[in-house]
C-alpha cells in the first residue's frame, strides 16, 4: 500500500492523504490503545524510525532479506508529480493561526506534503515573524491521534452528508420560526468571512441567537470600553512607544492573547547596545508571580482586589501633582501603606515626567471599573493615539459572559430547542454556578463542533470533527485589524469541516467548500484585480495595509464616572483564615483546550518550573502558617465548593493569595491530556471569574508527587547571570569584567573575546584553525530574554524530541535541548526573577569531546561541536563532563511508541534518536547544511542572517542572536562585541561560542528596590 | 608411577599455540573480507518490478540521466521518476509492450511501481545529490558505468570510509560540471592541474567534518 | 644466627612463621585433603547455593538491562554515572591485595605472605572478572562496545585515545591477564601433587592436563622460579599503574571533586586497603571452616592489619588533603563541593565513608585487637562497606557540579542494588569453587619457608 493518493486538487498543491488508509490499519488501532508517551521498549534501529518519512513522502516497505544480505527496501514515486515540489526540499506555505480576537502571521514549512515546523511570517505586523510556545506547538495538535475521525450521532458513527440532511430538515422547520429556539455558542473571533455567515445566519434567522464566550478573555476591558466609548472597540497598546509601562496585573508578556505582539514592543524599547542607549521602564503590580512581574524594574506585590485601589490611588496622587482627571469626583482615595505607599510619588513622578509616552494597562482578571479607571489616566497623561490606539473592528465576535449566563437559563428552562456549539468546551469550562451540563441536557438537538469527541461532545447529540487551522481555509484579523488568509497545507487528514464550512451550513442548509467562503468574503475586501490581489495575499499571508485606522476616541465622562461607581475601591484585607484565590491561564494549555499537546505538558511552566501538572501556588510565610510544604495536597473550601491539588511554594506571591491555573484536570483530552493535574474551572463561577476572597485551606496530609526541571532556585552567588542596573552599567560599563569566580581567568577570555575568540591557552593536541570560513556563534541577551521558552519549543519541533512523560520528567530526564533556567535573587520572601536559556554552548575546547572513548562528540572545522548519534556508545561520560549540563540521555527507546500520526510532524532533516546514545543542541546543523546547499546552488557564501537555528527564529523578544562571527560585519559579531558580552563559566577556559549579554534593568532611582 | 600422557603431549601445548595464532589470524582476515561493504554490498542486482533497462535509455537512445532523474541538481534525492514520466513516451512507443504492463496498471489504478532500491546509505548519512553535481563529481563515480547496465546494480561499496578516501583527494573524481552525466567521458592528461584549477574556482574543499553527512 | 642461618633485615623472626614444626606431609595433607574431601561439606553447599542464585540474578538483571536499556538504573542528568561505575571502582580495587600480596611482597621477600598469596591472587582474578563486567553493561548501546578498541573498519574511524575510559580498557585488560598468568604459574607445582596424589581417573587427567607435565625436576624449578620472578616483576607496576589509571576517569574530567592530582595515590592506597580488608575476611572464613590456624597463622593475620591500619590512614591523609587543596585553591567550585560532601544530601554517604574508613582501622594500634579474630572480622567487614561508599561519594559529586539548576538527586532502583548484590553473587561462586577443587594455599611455597627447607637445616640426630 502506498500513502500517496492523488489528492484532487485545490491550487494546485497536491496533498498527503495517508491518514485514511492508515486509520484503518490494525497498527494504527493498536496505537490508539496503548499509552502515550511510553518509556521502555525493545530496541529498534534509530533510522527504521525515521525511514518512514524520508524518501520524496512515500513509504518503505521492508520486505523480508533477500538473499542474506540485506533487506530488500523499495522506491515508492508519485503517479503524477505536483509541479512545485522537488523531493527533498521543504516549502513553506503562508497562513495564519486564528487566536481568538487576535491572530499571528504564519510561514509553515512542509516536508513532501506534511506540515513539520512552524515559523513566524516576517510580513505580518502582529509578530513579524515570531511566535511563542502554543503557536510552535499547534503543529503538534493537527497530527494528534486522539482527534476524532468521523462525525458521530448519539456517539454513533455517522458522516457529514448525513448531517447536512439532518440539518436540513432543522434548518427548514426553523425558517418557520424565524429561528426561534435556536442557539449558536461560538468561540470568539475576529473573522470576516466567519462575520458575514454570522450576519447571514441572524439574517435568515432573526429570533435566533448568537453568543460568543471564552473562558478566559478580556470582556471586562471591552466592558469597560462599551460604558466608556459607548460601543465595544479593540484597543490596541503600542509596547514600543511607551518609555514607562505599569502593569496592573496584566500579564502582557506571556498569557495575554497579544504576548507575542507585547513582548516584539516591550523588548525593542529594552535592547541596548551601549551603556548611553535608554531603556523603558517598567513596574508591576500583581498578587501571583506573573513572567511579567519577573521581567519588571519595579514590582509590587498586592492582593489583586486591592490592585483597583492602588490604581485609584496613584490616580490621586498624579492629581496631586497637578495632573487633571476626569471622572475622579465622589471617590474617596483610599489611603495606601508600606511599599504601596512609598511607590505612589515616585511612580506619579515617572509617568507624569512620560507623559504620552506611559502606557498603564491592566489585566484580563481587573474588573470593568479597573479598566475604566486606566482608561481616565492614560487619557489623562495623553497616552490616547500614542501609546494607545482605538480601532473599530467590525469583524470581531466579543465575548460575552452575561450572554452565556442567559443562554444557559434559558437551555435549562427549555427555551432552547437546538444549540449549535462552534468549538469551545463549556461542559468543561464553563462557571460552575451555571450548571452548563444539566442545561444541555434539556436541549433536544445539540451539536459541537470540536476537534475530538471532549467532555461537551460526549454531552451532545451530534459531534462535528473539527479542521485544524492547517488543513482549513480561512480568514482572521489580528488585534490592529491586519487581515491574513488562512491556507491549509495540507487536506483535512479526517473527516472534518472548518468553523467557516459549519457556519455556512447552518446560515444557508448548503454545504459549501471553505475555499469558495473565503474567497466569496475576499471579493469584498480584495481592491482591484481580485485574482492578482487574491495571489498576492496568499503569497504575503496578509492583504496588504488593511491594518484598521484608529479612531479618535474622547472618553466621556459620565461613561468613566458611571463605569467607576458601582465598584467598591476600599481596600480588602486578607488573612490565612480569608485567603484570595486567584486564577490565571496556564501558560501552556491555556484554558486547557490545549490539553493533549505533548509539548505544551513537558515545557515547565516558567515560574515554578514544574511540568505535567498544575498546583495551588502559595508564598514561603503563607505556606508556614498553613503548615504547607512543596507536593502536600490542600484542600482549598471556596463558597462552598472544594477542590484538593497539590500545593507549590512560590516566593514572591503575595501573602494570603492562593494561585490556581485553569487547563487541567482534563477527563476527555486523550492519551495524554486525561487526568492531568485538576481540574479548577469546579471553583470558578460567573460571579468571580478570576478571583474570590474568603476562601479557606487546610492540608490534607497527603502528598502528591510533583515533576520539576528546576530543583535550586538560588544561584548560590556563583557569576551564572551577570546583571547590574542601568546607572550600574553607566557608571561601569565594564563591571562584567571580573565579575567571575577566579577574577583573572575571566579577564583573559575578556581579552580572548576582543581578540575575536582566539585560543588563548595553548593546547597540547592540534587544534582546527578557526580563523577561516564560516564560524558559527551565537549571542543570548539576557536584557531582553523574557524567559516565555518558546525557544524550548521551536527546537523541539524542529529536532524531533522526543516526549519523555511525568515519571522520566521527575526523574530528571527530560530531553529540551535548550532549557530556560531560573533563578531566584535578592529577599527570599520577595525575591527578583532572572532567566537564562541554556543551549549547548559550543565550547572551542569542549571537555565533552576529551572524554568520549569513541570521538563519537567532536568539533568540526565551522567551530560546531558536533554530537554523531550513530557513534555514540553512551557512556554518557560527555554529560558528567559538560559543566553546562546540557547534554540529554536517551535512557529508554522515547520515540518508539509513538503513534503513526505523530511519526508524520518529524522533521526528515534530522536524525530520530534510538534508546542509548546522547544528544544535545547542534545549533541546527541542519539548517547550516540547508543554506550551504542553497548558496552553493547559487555560487555565492552564506549571507548573514540566511541561516538561523529555530530558537533564534522564534524568540519572540529577538534575543537571540547567529551568524557567522569571522565575519566582523554580521550581527552576531556586532553584539558579540558589546561590553556586556560574556562567556559563562569562561573561567573553566571552555571558550563557548554561546556568550550571553549580562542582564541590564533599569529602575526608578528615586525609588526603593 | 605410571604416565598419564604419552610422550607427545608435551609438545601439544606448543601446537596449541602455533594453531590458534594461524586460525585466529585467518578468522580474522576472513571477517575483514567476507564482512566488508565491498564483499556484501557491491554488486547487489535485484530484480525490478520493471524490466527497464538503462543500457537501452541511457545507453542506446543516449537520453540524459536527468531527463529521469530530474532532482539531481536540486536536492539531496536524485529522484526516481513518476509514472508520468514513462508515460510521456510509452503512451506513443510500443503502448502494448507487455513489459511495460505494470506502468500503465500503475498509470491507470494511481498506484505507485514500487521500484527496489539498489544505491542504500543508512538513513543517519544524509548524502546531498545536488552538491556532488555541481562539484563535478561524475554519476559515474558512485553509481558506475549505468548505461551499460541491463540491470542496474551497485559497483561501489558505499561505506564511510570509501566516502572519505574521495573526501580527501577529490581530483581525480572532478569533471567539467557538463561532464557529470557523460558515461564515457575519460579525463584529459593533464586533468591534475584542470582540476586543482577548478577546485581553487569552485572553491571546493570537501568537508571531512562528521557534520557534513550526519545530524 | 640460630641454624646458621642470616637473618634478612627485611624479614622479622621468621623462625616460626609455620609453628608446630609441621612436615612438608602434614602441609600437603592439610592443604590438599581439601579438594580431595570425598563429601562436600554441608557448609560449602549452603554457600555456593546461596551464591549461585546470586549470580544467577547478576545475569537475568543484565539481560533485563539489554532489553529495557539503562533508564531502568536512577541515572539521570546530572548524575549519569551512579552504582555500576561505583561497583566497578570497588571490585577493581578489591583485586589490588592479591597482585600486591604475590608480587610485590615476593621482591620483598616477605615469606610470610606464601600461606595467603594463593587465594588472594584468586580473590584478584575474581574480582576483576566482576570489575570488567560493569563498564561492559553500563553503556548505551553495549553491542557497539567493540568501538573503543582500535580495530579496523569501514568507518575508517580510531577510539579518542584522549579519554580516560579508552586507556582504562586496556589498563584492567592487561591487569586480568598479568594476574590470571601469575596466579597459574603458581599453582603448576600444586597442581602437580594434586595429580600425583589423585586416586580418580578424571582428577588424575584434569590436574594431569593442568599441572603441564610437572615433575619438580631441577631444571623445572628453575625455569619456574625465573617464570615466577619474571611475571612478579611484571605485576609489580601494575599493581601501580591500573588503579592510577582507573582514578583517571575521573581526575582527567574538570567536575568539582573529580578534578584532582592526588587521586593516583589516592586510589592506589584505597584499593589495598579494601583489598586487604577483603583477603582478611575470606581468610578468616577458610581457616576456620578448613582448621588452616597453623598455616595462615595469627602473625599473618597481624600483618595484615598492620597494612591496613597504614593504607586506612594513607586514605585518611587523603581525604584531608582533599579538603585542604579545596580551600587553598581559592576556587569556590572545589570549595563547595566538599562542603557539600560532608553538610550536603549525601552527608550520611560521607560520614558512613569516614567512620568505616578512617576511624575503623585505627583499632589496629593495639595489640590486643589487632590480634583478636572476631574484631578483625568485622572491621575488615566495615573497612569493605566503607570503600564502597568512598567510591560512591566520589561519584555523587555529580549531583551538585556548576550550575545550581542542573541539580538533582540520584537515588537508586532496585535494579541498581541487585546488580550489586548479584555481583557479590558471581565473586562468591567463583571463590567457593576455587576452594573446593584448588589448593587454596601454595603449598610449594610454605614448605619452602618450612626450616627443612633450608640447605643448612640438620637435625640433631645427625650430629649425634
Amino acid at each position: 500500500m502506498s500513502p500517496i493518493k492523488k489528492g484532487h486538487t485545490l491550487t494546485g498543491k497536491q496533498y498527503w492523504r495517508s491518514l485514511d488508509e492508515l486509520a484503518g490499519t490494525p497498527e494504527f488501532e493498536d496505537w490508539l490503545h496503548r499509552e502515550f508517551p511510553q518509556g521502555a521498549s525493545e530496541w529498534n534501529n534509530a533510522w527504521s524510525r525515521r525511514s518512514f518519512l524520508t524518501l520524496m513522502g512515500a513509504s518503505l516497505a521492508l520486505a523480508g532479506l533477500s538473499g542474506c544480505r540485506r533487506p530488500e527496501e523499495h522506491i515508492v514515486p508519485y503517479v503524477k508529480k505536483p509541479e512545485d515540489m522537488v523531493p527533498g526540499n521543504p516549502l513553506k506555505y503562508a497562513t495564519a493561526i486564528p487566536m481568538g480576537l487576535h491572530a499571528c502571521g504564519l510561514l509553515v514549512e512542509s516536508h513532501e506534503g506534511r506540515p513539520t515546523k512552524i515559523e513566524g511570517n516576517l510580513k505580518h505586523p502582529a509578530n513579524r515573524g515570531r511566535t511563542d510556545a502554543r503557536i510552535q506547538a499547534s503543529v503538534l495538535d493537527l497530527y494528534d491521534p486522539d482527534r476524532s475521525t468521523v462525525p458521530s450521532r448519539g456517539g454513533v458513527r455517522s458522516d457529514w452528508t448525513a448531517f447536512v440532511s439532518f440539518w436540513r430538515e432543522q434548518f427548514v422547520a426553523f425558517q418557520a420560526t424565524g429561528g426561534e429556539g435556536l442557539a449558536v455558542l461560538s468561540e470568539t473571533f475576529s473573522s470576516p468571512t466567519m462575520m458575514r455567515l454570522r450576519r447571514a445566519f441572524e439574517a435568515r434567522f432573526p429570533n435566533a441567537r448568537w453568543v460568543a464566550w471564552d473562558p478566559i478573555s478580556d470582556e471586562n476591558r471591552y466592558e469597560a470600553i462599551r460604558a466608556v466609548l459607548g460601543r465595544v472597540h479593540q484597543p490596541v497598546f503600542h509596547y514600543d512607544r511607551a518609555k514607562v509601562v505599569l502593569s496592573l496585573e496584566s500579564d502582557f508578556l506571556l498569557t495575554e492573547p497579544e504576548a507575542v505582539t507585547a513582548t516584539l514592543g516591550f523588548t525593542s524599547g529594552r535592547r541596548i547596545e551601549s551603556e548611553k542607549d535608554q531603556m523603558n521602564r517598567l513596574y508591576v503590580v500583581e498578587s501571583l508571580y506573573t513572567l511579567t512581574g519577573a521581567n519588571a524594574d519595579h514590582r509590587l506585590r498586592i492582593n489583586s482586589s486591592d490592585v483597583g485601589a492602588f490604581a485609584l490611588a496613584v490616580a490621586g496622587e498624579l492629581q496631586r501633582q497637578g495632573l487633571a482627571i476626569e471622572g475622579l469626583n465622589g471617590l474617596t482615595v483610599p489611603t495606601m501603606t508600606g511599599r504601596a505607599a512609598e511607590w505612589l510619588a515616585p511612580l506619579a513622578k515617572d509617568l507624569l515626567r512620560a507623559r504620552g509616552e506611559s502606557l498603564i494597562v491592566a489585566g484580563s482578571g481587573q474588573p470593568a471599573a479597573v479598566h475604566a479607571l486606566v482608561m481616565a489616566i492614560n487619557g489623562a497623561l495623553g497616552n490616547l493615539d500614542r501609546t494607545i490606539t482605538y480601532v473599530d473592528n467590525r469583524d470581531a465576535a466579543y465575548p460575552s459572559t452575561s450572554g452565556l449566563t442567559k443562554l444557559t437559563a434559558d437551555m435549562a428552562a427549555g427555551k432552547v430547542s437546538a444549540l449549535v456549539m462552534i468549538g469551545g468546551n463549556p461542559v468543561y469550562n464553563a462557571p460552575a454556578d451555571l450548571n452548563f451540563a444539566a442545561a444541555l441536557s434539556k436541549v433536544a438537538t445539540s451539536v459541537h463542533l470540536s476537534s475530538r469527541v471532549d467532555e461537551t461532545s460526549a454531552a451532545t447529540v451530534w459531534h462535528i470533527p473539527r479542521s485544524h487551522y492547517l488543513e482549513m481555509w480561512g480568514d482572521a484579523r489580528s488585534l490592529d485589524g491586519t487581515l491574513s488568509v488562512i491556507q491549509p497545507l495540507i487536506e483535512p487528514l479526517y473527516q472534518s469541516v472548518s468553523e467557516v464550512e459549519l457556519t455556512a451550513l447552518l446560515a444557508s442548509g448548503e454545504s459549501a467548500r471553505g475555499y469558495d467562503l473565503v474567497r466569496e468574503t475576499w471579493a469584498g475586501l480584495v481592491t482591484g484585480n481580485f485574482e492578482v490581489g487574491w495571489q498576492t495575499a496568499l503569497l504575503n499571508g496578509i492583504l496588504s495595509d488593511s491594518a484598521l485606522p484608529s479612531i479618535p476616541v474622547n472618553a466621556a465622562q459620565v461613561g468613566i464616572a458611571q463605569a467607576m461607581a458601582s465598584h467598591g475601591w476600599s481596600l480588602r484585607p486578607t488573612a490565612t483564615t480569608n485567603l484570595e484565590v486567584v486564577f490565571h491561564p496556564c501558560y501552556t494549555t491555556g484554558d486547557g483546550t490545549r490539553a493533549n499537546n505533548g509539548w505544551l505538558h513537558e515545557l515547565p511552566d516558567p515560574i515554578t518550573k514544574l511540568s505535567w501538572d498544575n498546583v495551588a501556588t502559595f508564598s514561603p510565610k503563607t505556606a508556614r502558617e498553613l503548615g504547607v510544604q512543596n507536593e502536600d495536597i490542600v484542600s482549598i473550601q471556596l463558597q462552598g465548593r472544594e477542590l484538593s491539588i497539590a500545593a507549590w511554594i512560590v516566593p514572591g506571591q503575595m501573602d494570603n493569595a492562593v494561585g490556581l491555573s485553569f487547563g487541567y484536570g482534563r477527563e476527555k483530552a486523550g492519551r495524554v491530556g486525561n487526568g492531568v493535574g485538576v481540574d479548577t474551572y469546579r471553583l470558578r463561577d460567573s460571579q468571580n471569574m478570576y478571583r474570590a476572597g474568603s476562601a479557606t485551606v487546610s492540608n490534607t496530609g497527603r502528598r502528591y508527587e510533583l515533576a520539576t526541571t528546576q530543583d535550586h532556585g538560588s544561584m548560590e552567588g556563583r557569576p551564572i547571570i551577570l546583571m547590574a542596573s542601568l546607572d550600574e552599567y553607566r557608571e561601569n560599563p565594564d563591571f562584567i569584567t571580573g565579575a567571575s569566580v577566579i577574577p583573572e581567568f575571566m579577564a583573559e577570555s575578556e581579552k580572548a573575546k576582543e581578540r575575536d575568540l582566539v585560543r588563548e591557552y595553548p593546547s597540547s593536541w592540534k587544534e582546527p584553525d578557526y580563523s577561516t570560513g564560516y564560524q558559527w556563534g551565537m549571542s543570548i541577551d539576557l536584557t531582553t530574554c523574557t524567559g516565555c521558552q518558546a525557544c524550548t519549543v521551536a527546537c523541539q519541533a524542529e529536532n524531533n524530541i522526543p516526549i519523555v512523560g511525568k515519571e522520566q520528567v521527575r526523574k530528571g530526564r527530560e530531553m529540551h535541548w535548550i532549557r530556560v533556567d531560573r533563578y531566584f535573587t535578592g529577599d527570599v520572601e520577595d525575591p527578583g526573577m532572572e532567566h537564562q536559556p541554556m543551549p549547548c554552548q559550543h565550547c572551542e575546547n569542549a571537555p565533552c569531546e576529551q572524554v568520549c572513548p569513541v570521538a563519537a562528540t567532536v568539533h568540526d572545522t565551522e567551530g560546531l561541536n558536533v554530537m554523531v548519534y550513530n557513534r555514540c556508545i553512551g557512556t554518557r561520560y560527555c554529560s558528567n563532563n559538560c559543566p553546562y549540563k546540557v547534554r540529554r540521555f536517551n535512557f529508554f527507546n522515547y520515540t518508539d511508541e509513538y503513534p503513526e500520526t505523530i511519526k508524520m510532524v518529524q522533521n526528515p532533516e534530522v536524525t530520530v534518536r534510538s534508546r542509548g546514545v546522547m544528544e544535545k543542541c547542534t545549533y541546527c546543523v541542519q539548517r547550516i547544511n540547508r543554506g550551504k546547499q542553497v548558496a552553493k546552488l547559487e555560487n555565492r557564501s552564506i549571507r548573514d542572517g540566511e541561516v538561523t537555528p529555530a530558537c533564534a527564529q522564534a524568540c519572540p523578544a529577538e534575543a537571540i542572536v547567529f551568524g557567522n562571527i569571522n565575519d566582523s560585519e554580521s550581527r552576531v559579531a556586532r553584539v558579540k562585541r558589546i561590553n556586556r558580552t560574556y562567556s559563562l563559566l569562561g573561567e573553566l577556559n571552555t571558550q563557548p561560542r554561546t556568550t550571553y549579554l549580562a542582564s541590564i534593568r533599569n529602575p526608578n532611582p528615586e525609588m526603593k528596590a | 608411577m605410571a604416565q598419564i600422557f604419552p610422550k607427545w603431549t608435551n609438545r601439544l601445548p606448543l601446537y596449541l599455540a602455533l594453531g590458534v595464532l594461524v586460525i585466529g589470524t585467518t578468522v580474522v582476515l576472513l571477517l575483514w573480507y567476507y564482512g566488508s561493504p565491498r564483499y556484501l554490498e557491491v554488486g547487489y542486482r535485484p530484480i525490478q518490478p520493471v524490466a527497464y533497462s538503462h543500457k537501452l535509455h541511457a545507453g542506446d537512445l543516449g537520453m540524459d540521466c536527468r531527463y529521469c532523474h530530474t532532482a539531481v541538481e536540486k536536492s539531496r534525492f536524485a529522484t526516481v521518476p513518476p509514472t508520468q514520466t514513462c508515460m510521456n513516451c510509452h503512451q506513443l512507443i510500443l503502448p502494448e509492450s507487455q513489459k511495460l504492463l505494470p506502468v500503465r496498471e500503475s498509470w491507470a489504478t494511481g498506484d505507485p511501481i514500487e521500484w527496489v532500491r539498489v544505491h542504500n546509505l543508512p538513513d543517519y548519512a544524509y548524502f546531498d545529490h545536488s552538491r556532488h553535481i555541481q562539484s563535478g563529481v561524475g554519476c559515474i563515480s558512485c553509481h558506475g558505468n549505468v548505461a551499460q547496465m541491463e540491470i542496474v546494480s551497485q559497483v561501489e561499496p558505499l561505506n564511510m570510509g570509501w566516502c572519505l578516501t574521495c573526501h580527501r583527494d577529490p581530483a581525480p573524481n572532478l569533471r567539467p560540471v557538463d561532464q557529470v552525466t557523460n558515461m564515457a567521458w575519460q579525463p584529459p592528461a593533464d586533468h591534475a592541474e584542470w582540476a586543482a584549477r577548478f577546485m581553487q574556482e569552485h572553491n571546493i574543499r570537501p568537508p571531512e567534518d562528521c557534520s557534513a553527512c550526519h545530524r | 644466627m640460630k641454624n646458621g642461618r642470616p637473618v634478612n633485615s627485611l624479614v622479622v623472626d621468621e623462625d616460626n612463621l609455620i609453628p608446630g614444626n609441621p612436615t612438608y606431609e602434614s602441609i600437603t595433607e592439610s592443604v590438599a585433603g581439601i579438594p580431595e574431601q570425598k563429601q562436600t561439606p554441608k557448609a560449602w553447599w549452603a554457600l555456593f547455593l546461596t551464591a549461585v542464585s546470586l549470580a544467577g540474578l547478576f545475569f537475568a538483571e543484565i539481560g533485563y538491562l539489554f532489553y529495557e536499556g539503562t533508564g531502568i538504573w536512577g541515572l539521570q542528568i546530572p548524575v549519569a554515572w551512579g552504582f555500576a561505575i561505583v561497583n566497578f571502582v570497588f571490585w577493581v580495587g578489591i583485586g589490588h591485595a592479591g597482585t600486591l600480596i604475590s608480587a610485590i611482597l615476593f621482591l620483598l621477600r616477605q615469606r610470610w605472605r606464601t600461606s595467603i598469596n594463593r587465594f588472594a591472587e584468586a580473590m584478584t582474578i575474581f574480582a576483576v572478572i566482576c570489575a570488567l563486567m560493569f563498564p561492559t553493561i553500563h553503556v548505551g548501546r553495549v553491542w557497539f562496545i567493540y568501538w573503543t578498541m582500535p580495530i579496523p573498519n569501514q568507518m575508517d574511524m580510531w577510539p579518542n585515545f584522549r579519554s580516560g575510559l579508552v586507556w582504562d580498557a586496556f589498563a584492567v585488560g592487561t591487569y586480568f591477564l598479568c594476574s590470571l598468568l601469575f596466579w597459574y604459574v603458581g599453582l603448576v607445582p600444586d597442581l602437580a601433587t594434586l595429580r600425583d596424589r589423585a586416586t580418580g581417573k578424571i582428577r588424575k587427567m584434569l590436574y594431569g592436563l593442568f599441572s603441564l607435565g610437572w615433575r619438580g625436576s631441577n631444571r623445572q624449578w628453575r625455569h619456574y622460579e625465573l617464570a615466577y620472578l619474571v611475571l612478579a616483576g611484571i605485576s609489580t607496576p601494575l599493581v601501580l599503574s591500573v588503579h592510577s589509571i582507573v582514578s583517571t576517569d575521573f581526575a582527567t574530567s574538570l567536575v568539582p571533586g573529580w578534578h584532582t592530582t592526588i587521586f593516583p595515590p589516592y586510589f592506589v592506597a584505597g584499593a589495598i586497603f579494601s583489598g586487604f580488608a577483603m583477603v582478611m575476611t575470606l581468610s578468616i572464613i577458610a581457616r576456620s571452616v578448613y582448621k588452616l590456624e597453623h598455616i595462615i597463622t595469627m602473625k599473618v593475620l597481624e600483618r595484615m592489619n598492620i597494612i591496613m591500619l597504614v593504607t586506612g590512614t594513607m586514605v585518611g591523609y587523603a581525604y584531608g588533603m582533599e579538603f585542604f587543596i579545596a580551600w587553598y585553591s581559592g576556587n569556590q567550585y572545589e570549595q563547595f563541593t566538599f562542603i557539600n560532601r560532608a553538610f550536603g544530601p549525601y552527608a550520611w554517604a560521607y560520614w558512613i565513608m569516614i567512620s568505616c574508613n578512617v576511624i575503623a582501622p585505627q583499632l589496629f594500634w593495639s595489640k590486643k585487637l589487632r590480634t583478636t579474630i572476631p574484631v578483625m572480622f568485622v572491621a575488615s567487614i566495615v573497612i569493605n562497606i566503607g570503600m564502597w561508599f568512598e567510591r560512591f561519594v566520589i561519584t555523587m559529586s555529580l549531583s551538585r557540579d556548576f550550575l545550581p539548576s542542573s541539580w538533582d538527586y540520584y537515588s537508586p532502583t532496585i535494579h541498581d542494588i541487585a546488580l550489586l548484590v548479584g555481583s557479590f553473587g558471581l565473586f562468591f561462586s567463583l571463590f567457593l569453587l576455587f576452594l573446593r577443587f584448588l589448593p587454596m594455599v601454595a603449598m610449594s611455597e610454605v614448605k619452602a619457608i618450612l626450616p627443612q627447607a633450608d640447605p643448612h637445616h640438620h637435625t640433631e640426630q645427625i650430629h649425634g
